[in-house]
């Protein structure tokens, strides 16, 4: 199991250097600073970081009334555990998943939502909100026994974290099930028994639930979504990663979002 | 050699070159699931099936070959001995350009992250991919994560590895490929690519994208995300949509 978030406890001091505690990387810093969303405590800049953004670094750290303090590469590799740190590092607090009620009423009037059923693996999930993001996403709803939003997540998102809507449902098939009634085409990623998506009509509102990596949707929500939609195979591998099939598919909604084209209605 | 943890790569290395695989060990549990079929198919293979429990050495090596950690960490179930898979010649990767069927190839411009490599040939094995070219100057090496990530993709795409990429991709268009590059800078819009053609489509590395020279060497170059924004997708996610949408004749 990929470490699930340990709960609201931390006290600001980590005494064990959970993933969930650090973040890195130029870009994640930089921008977890300027979003304001996830609070941070500490910065740790090493001297390989240029003058230009380590003033940027001091400044938004500044603002926010958090210490930076020096510190050599050595130290900083030892807290994040890789070397992509590119001399920045900061302590953060729990990660703060949004209202998904506030998320949900303030969609438009053609939402995309995408529902996440116990994705794991932390690039996944990554991959998967950088992908929301450019294409178009409202809302990301995590779910189940997911990846729990760390430094490797933040890093793989390419910063998206911090952009993208993320909220958490403790109940998937209820959340189904309301967004039915609320006139939303709620479809699953399969492989099996599929509809492929170009034959699926996605120009109207639509919420895409995706599984976890080894077992897909759960067999509970599968039962009360609209359909299944999948992507056409042509070669010797049966199944996608999660974060390309999810990719793939927020694509097909977003082309036919724009070419608004003709479509047969999804629904098996 | 590789050790592969994932079983669903080493079914796959069985199925297709089962003399590479030199040994599949399992732990001192009674194997489920995929790695239970790994031992079916390793027997009546006759490559050797060992039990008992698993060295704990072998997981710390993986930060060498770029595994980032934060996953996985949990001691494997079983692991498999395998040895690397072989490229093939550049003109062989080629040699089915020109036919009836188009094709689509991919090449990829110094890949840094073995997470990427390995989704990347699991799409392509799942597209059918004709064959992919991948640089070897500040690449991530072909290493077991970039193997079990493939989930198999590995053993069903051929690939060659060059150090000149501009050369690669002039032998490309003798061969009668068409190069596209992948950019959010890119002129041309991909939905709106003709199909009519074999496509060969370069994806650059995550931090710096396309290089000015392979740029050069492109036909055409598309742009991915529509919405113009900063970020750029994933590089493996890129591929993905460029051959989702070349497949979808």
């Amino acid at each position: 199991m990929v470490g699930r978030s340990s709960g609201g406890k931390s006290s600001g001091r980590a005494s064990r250097n959970r993933p969930g505690d650090w973040i890195w990387g130029r870009r994640v810093v930089i921008e977890t600073l300027r979003g304001g969303r996830w609070p941070i405590r500490d910065v740790w800049l090493s001297e390989r970081v240029e003058a230009k953004v380590a003033e940027e670094v001091r400044r938004l750290a500044d603002g926010l009334g958090i210490g930076v303090q020096q510190a050599d590469s050595d130290s900083i590799r030892a807290r994040c555990h890789t070397d992509q740190h590119q001399g920045l590092l900061a302590r953060v607090g729990e990660y703060p998943f949004g209202s998904l009620e506030a998320m949900l009423e303030d969609a438009g009037s053609t939402p995309l939502w995408l529902l996440l059923d116990a994705v794991q693996d932390p690039h996944n999930l990554g991959a998967i909100l950088r992908s929301a993001e450019i294409l178009g996403v409202d809302g990301v709803v995590v779910s189940g026994d997911h990846a729990a939003i760390n430094g490797h997540v933040a890093r793989s998102s390419a910063g998206a974290v911090n952009h993208v809507r993320i909220a958490r449902s403790e109940n998937l098939v209820a959340l189904v099930m309301r967004l039915r009634r609320d006139g939303v085409a709620v479809l699953a990623a399969t492989a099996e028994e599929s509809v492929a998506a170009r034959g699926c009509d996605l120009a109207g509102p639509v919420a895409l639930v995706v599984g976890n990596e080894g077992d897909g949707v759960a067999a509970d929500v599968l039962d009360v979504c609209d359909g299944r939609i999948g992507i056409e195979q042509s070669g010797r591998i049966e199944s996608l990663n999660a974060a390309v099939a999810a990719a793939v598919l927020l694509y097909e909604v977003d082309r036919q979002r724009r070419d608004a084209e003709d479509g047969t209605v999804c629904s098996n | 050699m590789l050790e592969l943890k994932n079983p669903h790569s080493v079914l796959a290395a069985l199925a297709t070159r089962a003399g590479d695989v030199l040994e599949i060990r399992l732990g001192d549990q009674s194997p489920h699931g995929a790695w239970q079929d790994v031992a079916d198919s390793a027997r009546s293979l006759g490559v050797p099936v060992r039990t008992g429990r698993m060295p704990g050495g072998s997981s710390k090596r993986r930060d060498a070959s770029g595994d980032k950690g934060g996953q996985g960490r949990r001691t494997p179930l079983a692991v498999a001995a395998v040895r690397d898979r072989s490229d093939v010649g550049i003109d062989e990767l080629f040699s089915s350009a020109g036919g009836d069927e188009h094709g689509v190839w991919l090449a990829l411009d110094r890949l840094q992250d073995p997470h990427n490599i390995g989704a990347i040939f699991r799409t392509a094995a799942f597209y059918g991919v004709r064959g992919v070219l991948l640089t070897t100057n500040q690449s991530a090496p072909l290493s077991q994560t970039a193997y079990d990530v493939a989930s198999g993709g590995l053993e069903h795409v051929r690939f060659t590895r060059v150090g000149n990429l501009a050369r690669a991709l002039r032998q490309a268009r003798d061969a009668g490929l068409w190069v596209m590059g992948t950019s959010e800078r890119g002129e041309n819009n991909l939905s709106e690519t003709t199909l009519d053609r074999d496509w060969l489509v370069v994806i650059g590395s995550e931090e710096r994208g396309l290089r000015r020279l392979t740029m050069e060497h492109c036909d055409v170059v598309c742009q991915m995300s529509p919405h113009g924004e900063i970020t750029s997708l994933n590089a493996s996610v890129a591929a993905a949509v460029a051959l989702t949408v070349l497949n979808r004749s």
